[in-house]
């Protein structure tokens, strides 16, 4: 495993990376999906997808190293990864929305209303990074050189 | 491999960007609405087949079309300046005038000082607040034309416009004021306001208020250097800001600022008039806010030579405030709230802010996740505003047992002094020239008067005022008629003045007169007495003791009183005072107890007037409970504090939301929905009367689905109703001040004066008007009508058929952060100027709807404040501007149809312990029964979106939701008959039952409510401006927007790029393999 570990190209590690941001992103979601009065509708979908994605983009980065970066099954996993956190995207903003337009305007002073934005916010900047490495990723074709 | 990679990474970069257009799409197509007003676009729009009848029923007037009957948007915004100049002219209130120091002189050389002098509060945080061009202060004094390519709220551009190309309300002054401005103060301040951020629509801040004003170090090396050459006078703007959701609170403000209040003024605003009084021979204090400020001090420097309050003047009235500096106009508007020396010293003060029950785990009910657990007793009784200070007053005179001079209350002296509490009365303000008023006739007008008995139940009074200019400039004068009713020691509270009614003169020239007549609805001085034992069981009506009633012009309260005291033979505390003045009505009543409880018990409505609303009070739960402040001892009912209220166990259901149980046992049979007897369209009852007997057949077309999401859905769209050819359309919402589209986002561009996307204004927003106190301290009425139909005809060019607005709530006090929009703390002025406001809108097609139906008496904890008080209070300040309102009986009685206003929008606040929306009380027993009100009720932004039986059942007509139930015109198209309004709809109510058709399949009480509540928006609807677009042909259709278009493209664009790169990944795969296989 150590070996395993210590071979691992960088797209093994993008992969590790996005994994862990899609877990943190998981996590919040559940915060999000059970704030009293600001609970996103779909939430449940949200914590599911996001679960799901990260044990694909898991299971991505480690078939990345076991098959290659640029396997079709490597690269599947990425995909459908990928679409189901822009459905978690989708969700959170779109749940997000009438909370905004309203914290910008009528309802300024609602505290609890923006540590639900806050934390939404939290989210999506961890969505997309998890995106952004997961993209990037798929980008690296080489496995580390084998020093034996 | 190298393209391998590159393949697979393009393929998830523009699957990632397709996902995100299809996001962003889905997103932008759901807020289509917001989008539009947002990017000046028209997504959707009704589209008829013209069959000569298409936009005739409302149109803009003559002098706002091209020849060819397309708009002229400059004509529109020239009148637009010229009404929001009038509100700054005649809005505005001269306080102080020593010496005749204004105005300037024509060509005056000022300096400005304060951080408001750079950057002016034109409007108030939200609710009332202002978009696009607006004209500076600076630009109005010393600019001969508008400079909007620099002047914007939100960086919009429309033509210049030459000043002295504008015209004047046809009262001759036109160019602007002419003077010449210190560049390098105004500079100087323009760099420390943009360090400081300090805004120029701020709104009021609940803690750690700060005004943002430098510091005189700052300021004065700038000033020190150039003011020499602009000494002809100071002019010092302060200002305070104003907004929805939080109040100013009792010492809440920054430390080390050196002011303990928000609403005194800081260090560094006493140091920048300190300035000006040191350097310049004249010192002018421009005061812009609508939250009354402590400016006693002011008032008795003998340096500070005079004071202008200018409230918040919007994008064009400080054009008006110029023209009173610089003598264009002689200023003549009165205060809409008296300015006391401490505003802590109003009784209401006392219990103002943030109050929980004791025993708050009693209740059960959440909104917005927290316990509905607030309340406040508004222990001040009657006594609000300039009501208490007057009324102690007169007492302090009069009846000295009252204990009016004893130190309860007092805040400037040991023992209460009026002269030392009041800085300004209510209605108070000087002008130029001087007038003498004489009433010349006071003429008695109800039905029986040949006779000498009342027999009816209205008593009108003509007043005939002769008013005279003696002095050497010309002006308008307001003419205010006040009245005292006769005070029984230990009966029923009463005012010792309150205003009746008023008007304008037109411009009178020196040395002329004019003589203006005013009807007074004695109404207005009836008292509500919630004790009184009705001969049918009842309890409670209006009345008018038997005694001697006075009746006064003045300038102001204060001063109609003291003409009233030395009638009276009182020695008041004016030597001017005028006992020809006043004039007194003796009412000898022969009923029984002497108390004439008859004439004003039946409503204009005819219906019998009783109590209502007795939960409003808490004793009514808990006798004695509370002490109201009484007139008979100051002294010992000046209100304590009520910070630790328990819950009495009956009152707990009704905190609790329990106010309707739906019915489960009631034959519905009768009932029809989804009739298909007749086929009535709703274009076929355009104008239709309120009794037409086709609407109880369109409704049965209706299917209950449709009734109750019609009922669901309110604010800024209106749902569509297919079985009555009903489309989905858009109404909006502000504060009265204009309407907030911009002309090229129209949501009816198939109308013929529908302003181009081309047109050089495209971008001008109709939300331009100053805040409402400006609008009422005009005391001008006509000038509200005028503002209504310009208002209306803003309606017109933009598609808008109804506005939730004007705000006509009163104000408790001045820390209320939403003062800037309802107009004063008098219902009187309040209640005429909305109407007016609404009588002329509706002469547009424009449905004007007042807000917050009633007592948003503070925005702290307004989504869960439960107000307490007496029914007399609530009827006699904050309803009784409602009432004038909605019955808008002057209009009543020249006009066929119901005139009075035809759209309300209910309050956050409770009333006692119960929701407004869910009072039946309130909303039928008073607003429809008494009042007669046919119109449509919506509620305030998902308020109370858990009580829907309830407040479909108490007459509230329509729920705003807005988009979050997430209906749309699609959903409605494409369902079936057998319903799926479920979805629609706003699930889970406050008792837990889920809001289906079968939840009320055997309540015929719901479902008779249901109707009721639909057919008053279908009929206001149906009076509206939309008529102009609905035929046989009407249908809606979605118009490709540019921005629609573009994501439709990206969509495409990333579409084919994914689809592209995935393909190369595969047959670079494919070549792979088989490179290796070699």
């Amino acid at each position: 495993m150590i070996d395993f570990v210590k071979k691992a190209g960088l797209s093994f590690w993008l992969g590790v990376s996005s994994a862990l941001m899609t877990l943190v992103m998981t996590v919040i979601t559940i915060v999000i999906a059970s704030t009293p009065a600001y609970a996103v509708s779909g939430g449940g979908i949200c914590i599911a997808f996001g679960v799901l994605s990260f044990l694909l983009i898991g299971a991505g980065a480690y078939m990345s190293e076991k098959f290659g970066p640029q396997h079709f099954l490597t690269a599947i996993t990425r995909i459908i990864a990928l679409v189901l956190l822009c459905v978690v995207f989708h969700i959170v903003v779109s749940g997000r929305i009438d909370l905004i337009s309203a914290l910008f305007t009528w309802d300024s002073y609602n505290e609890v209303g923006w540590s639900a934005f806050y934390i939404s916010i939290v989210c999506v900047v961890f969505l997309l990074l998890a995106l952004l490495t997961l993209v990037t990723g798929a980008f690296f074709d080489k496995k580390k050189k084998s020093n034996a | 491999m190298f393209k391998k990679a590159l393949w697979q990474g393009l393929t998830l970069v523009f699957a990632f960007l397709l996902c995100f257009a299809v996001t962003v799409a889905t997103l932008l197509a759901t807020y289509s609405s917001a989008v539009d007003s947002a990017l000046r676009t028209t997504s959707w729009a009704l589209e008829s087949v013209d069959d000569g009848t298409l936009y005739s029923a409302f149109t803009p007037d003559k002098k706002y079309l091209n020849e060819d009957g397309t708009g002229n948007s400059d004509a529109l915004i020239r009148d637009a300046i010229d009404i929001g100049r009038r509100f700054g002219a005649e809005g505005s209130v001269l306080l102080k005038n020593e010496n005749n120091v204004l105005p300037l002189a024509k060509g005056s050389k000022v300096t400005l000082l304060g951080a408001r002098s750079e950057t002016p509060i034109i409007n108030a945080g939200m609710g009332q607040h202002s978009l696009g061009p607006y004209i500076s202060l600076k630009q109005a004094l010393a600019d001969d034309k508008t400079d909007f390519a620099h002047t914007s709220v939100d960086s919009t551009k429309i033509k210049e416009i030459n000043f002295s190309e504008l015209k004047y309300g046809g009262d001759g002054a036109a160019a602007g004021a002419g003077f010449e401005v210190n560049p390098v103060v105004f500079e100087k301040y323009a760099e420390l306001n943009k360090a400081s951020g300090i805004q120029l629509q701020p709104k009021a801040i609940n803690n750690n208020f700060d005004p943002l004003e430098p510091a005189r170090s700052d300021v004065e090396p700038a000033l020190n250097s150039s003011y020499t050459a602009y000494a002809d006078a100071a002019i010092v703007v302060i200002g305070r800001g104003s907004g929805e959701g939080a109040d100013y609170l009792p010492g809440a403000v920054k430390e080390g600022l050196g002011f303990e209040e928000p609403l005194q003024l800081s260090k560094n605003e006493r140091d920048a008039i300190e300035m000006a009084k040191e350097k310049f021979g004249k010192v002018i204090v421009l005061v812009g806010t609508n939250s009354a400020m402590e400016i006693d001090a002011l008032k008795h420097d003998d340096k500070v030579d005079a004071i202008l309050w200018i409230g918040h003047p919007g994008n064009y009235g400080f054009l008006g405030v110029a023209d009173i500096l610089c003598g264009n106009v002689s200023p003549s508007g009165g205060l809409y709230d008296i300015y006391a020396a401490s505003n802590l010293s109003a009784p209401a003060m006392m219990n103002m802010g943030d109050y929980s029950y004791a025993n708050s785990d009693k209740i059960t009910r959440k909104y917005r996740n927290q316990l509905t657990n607030k309340y406040v007793i508004e222990a001040e009784g009657i006594y609000v505003g300039y009501r208490y200070y007057e009324t102690r007053y007169y007492d302090s005179v009069v009846n000295p047992s009252s204990k009016a001079n004893s130190s309860a209350g007092a805040t400037q002296s040991p023992t209460w002094d009026y002269d030392k509490e009041v800085s300004y009365g209510f209605g108070y303000g000087l002008t130029y020239t001087d007038f003498t008023y004489e009433i010349t006739n006071m003429q008695f007008d109800y039905a029986s008067a040949k006779t000498g008995k009342i027999t009816g139940h209205d008593i009108y009074v003509d007043f005939t005022v002769k008013v005279t200019n003696t002095g050497d400039r010309a002006g308008k004068a307001n003419v205010q008629i006040y009245g005292q009713a006769p005070y029984i020691k230990g009966g029923l509270e009463k005012s010792a003045i309150q205003l009746l009614d008023f008007d304008k003169t037109p411009l009178i020239a020196p040395k002329s007169s004019e003589t203006i007549t005013i009807k007074v609805d004695l109404q207005n001085i009836a008292s509500y007495d919630n004790t009184y034992a009705n001969a049918d069981g009842s309890t409670g009506t209006y009345v008018l003791d038997e005694g001697d009633y006075y009746f006064a012009v003045g300038n102001g309260a204060h001063d109609a009183l003291n003409n009233i005291m030395k009638a009276q033979g009182h020695t008041p505390d004016d030597a001017n005072a005028n006992a020809a003045l006043a004039r007194k009505w003796s009412y000898d009543y022969s009923g029984p107890g002497n108390v004439d409880a008859a004439t004003f018990s039946v409503s204009k409505n005819n219906t019998r007037v009783k109590n209502q609303i007795d939960y409003a009070d808490w004793n009514h739960f808990e006798k004695d409970k509370v002490t109201y402040l009484s007139r008979a001892d100051w002294e010992g009912t000046y209100p304590k504090e009520y910070n630790d209220m328990s819950i009495p166990d009956n009152m707990l259901d009704l905190i609790n939301g329990k106010y309707y149980t739906v019915k489960t046992n009631q034959d519905t049979s009768s009932i029809k929905w989804g009739s298909k007897e007749t086929d009535w369209k709703f274009y076929e009852m355009a104008f239709a009367d309120f009794d037409d007997i086709r609407w109880d057949e369109i409704l049965s077309q209706l299917t209950i689905e449709e009734s109750m999401v019609l009922a669901a859905f309110g604010g800024d769209a209106i749902p569509s109703a297919p079985s009555v050819g009903l489309m989905e359309m858009q109404g909006t919402e502000n504060m009265g001040n204009g309407i907030v589209y911009t002309l090229s986002a129209t949501k009816d561009p198939s109308a013929p004066w529908a302003i181009k996307s081309s047109d050089p204004n495209a971008d001008w927003n109709g939300e331009v008007f100053g805040s409402a106190p400006l609008m009422a301290s005009t005391f001008n009425p006509a000038l509200l009508y005028e503002e209504g139909v310009f208002v209306g005809t803003e309606g017109l060019f933009l598609g808008v058929p109804i506005l939730w607005g004007p705000g006509l709530n009163t104000h408790r006090h001045a820390y209320n952060g939403r003062n800037s929009d309802y107009y004063s703390e008098d219902p009187v002025l309040s209640g005429v100027m909305a109407m007016e406001f609404a009588i002329g809108a509706l002469d547009k097609g424009l449905i004007a709807a007042p807000k917050h139906f009633a007592f948003n008496d503070q925005e702290t904890n307004r989504f869960w404040i439960a107000p307490f008080m007496t029914e007399q209070r609530a009827r006699e300040v904050e309803l009784r501007a409602f009432q004038i309102a909605l019955e808008a009986g002057k209009y009543d009685r020249i006009r066929k149809t119901d005139t009075g206003m035809q759209g309300l929008m209910t309050s956050f606040s409770k009333i006692g312990p119960v929701e407004c929306t869910c009072s039946y009380e309130l909303q039928t027993g008073i607003c429809v029964n008494e009042w007669g009100f046919h119109g449509y009720a919506v509620t305030d932004i998902y308020d109370d979106t858990d009580l829907y039986s309830a407040m479909v059942y108490s007459g509230s007509t329509g729920y705003d939701v807005r988009g979050w139930t997430n209906l749309k015109y699609e959903d409605l198209q494409g369902r079936d008959t057998s319903g799926n309004a479920n979805r629609t709809l706003p699930k889970i109510q406050n008792d837990g039952t889920t809001i289906t058709k079968e939840l009320y399949a055997n309540d015929a009480d719901f479902q008779h409510a249901l109707k009721a509540s639909n057919k008053r928006i279908l009929w206001v609807l149906a009076q509206s401006s939309v008529m102009n677009r609905y035929n046989s042909t009407t249908h809606r259709v979605r118009l490709m927007t540019w921005w629609r278009a573009t994501y439709i493209s990206f969509i495409v664009l990333f579409s084919v790029l994914t689809a592209g790169a995935a393909a190369m990944y595969v047959l670079s795969t494919i070549k792979n393999k088989k490179e290796t296989e070699i």
